[in-house]
């Protein structure tokens, strides 16, 4: 007799896979992130992902803000 | 008078709207970075100093919280916690005055997802949906979907799925739709009665595009609405008192199928350039100097 395991959530979740960022710094007096160059902002932007935890979680849309 | 933007130092879209509006005339606060600010709040005032700059809170004209919280911590402790009050409560304050922009993201635990498709079916067609726990399905194959933003264990995320019910544990809760071969994506940005649609097509046959934008970013193109379709987006914006949102369809035998508005949905990407309207529309709303529409 086999026994068929029931699947929760994290049994279809994927893993995320890491952004590598250049090295940057954040200005203050200009109050933006430097050394992200054009093409860094482009894909950042260009994919909705463009929070740190999207790097981390490039799927993670950011769009919603449950922990408000 | 400058507009306070709460959100955090890798936010590109605020790194945009700075360029596009002026750094003289917005004031960031960055959560990430909150160590390194200063804050003092009274039953007076406030002030916030950042290492180069500072504002009080009568040089405030407009606030739009953008994306404070959505980075990876390694802390949620109690100090985390704290810190994450503080900005909240910065917030609340110039809301109280009538400053607040575009988002309101308490708006997001008011809607949630559930309360938005009900209240959608009578503006849109919705694919049928349930939510399940400890119950049996009316599916037997279909799509799952996430309610929370939550990560899960070892950075996993639970993206929208096709599924067979016959194969999940009931004692977790699930929220299920039915499934549609879509031949489009279609995403609206609504701001203040403005529609900025935009459509991707379907050659991926991915059920949930945002899976592989960072490999494969797709190109998302204009598609113009027609009145009518227009007409009830307003209408249910107008219903869910909504100054802004971003509206997720699917296009199905050439008819349009609601799935979500994201009240803070990520709006950037679609024009990064200036190219399409929507990028000056936000930046009209959100520069001090102009008139504007308050939440309410």
């Amino acid at each position: 007799m086999t026994t068929t395991t029931l699947k929760n959530h994290a049994d279809f979740a994927l893993k995320a896979e890491l952004i590598e960022l250049p090295e940057s710094y954040y200005d203050y007096e200009k109050d933006i992130r430097y050394n992200f160059n054009s093409d860094t902002i482009k894909q950042m932007a260009g994919t909705n992902t463009n929070t740190t935890m999207s790097q981390k979680n490039p799927g993670w849309d950011g769009d919603s803000d449950n922990d408000f | 008078m400058k507009t306070l933007i709460i959100t955090n130092s890798f936010d590109v879209t605020t790194d945009i709207l700075i360029s596009q509006i002026g750094h003289q005339h917005v004031f960031r606060l960055n959560f990430d970075l909150l160590s390194n600010y200063s804050i003092y709040i009274d039953s007076i005032s406030f002030l916030i100093r950042s290492p180069n700059r500072e504002i009080v809170e009568s040089e405030i004209s407009k606030v739009y919280w953008r994306k404070p919280f959505n980075f990876s911590s390694e802390s949620m402790d109690y100090e985390y916690k704290e810190k994450k009050q503080v900005v909240r409560q910065i917030f609340n304050i110039l809301s109280a005055e009538g400053k607040a922009i575009l988002v309101n993201p308490y708006k997001e635990f008011e809607i949630g997802k559930l309360l938005q498709l009900r209240i959608a079916k009578d503006y849109f067609k919705v694919p049928d949906w349930e939510l399940i726990l400890n119950h049996e399905s009316k599916f037997s194959r279909c799509i799952a979907k996430r309610l929370s933003t939550s990560i899960l264990k070892d950075d996993k995320i639970f993206y929208t799925t096709e599924i067979d019910t016959n194969e999940i544990d009931l004692r977790e809760s699930w929220h299920l739709q039915h499934y549609l071969k879509k031949e489009k994506d279609l995403t609206i940005v609504f701001v203040l009665g403005h529609l900025f649609a935009f459509e991707l097509d379907n050659s991926l046959n991915e059920i949930d595009w945002r899976k592989d934008q960072i490999e494969n970013p797709k190109t998302w193109k204009v598609h113009k609405l027609d009145q009518q379709f227009s007409d009830s987006i307003l209408k249910y914006m107008n219903k869910l008192n909504l100054d802004y949102g971003r509206l997720d369809f699917v296009i199905y035998n050439n008819e349009y199928y609601f799935l979500e508005v994201n009240v803070n949905g990520q709006w950037a990407f679609l024009d990064t350039s200036d190219q399409y309207g929507l990028l000056k529309t936000i930046v009209e709303y959100i520069h001090p100097l102009t008139k504007s529409t308050f939440i309410k």
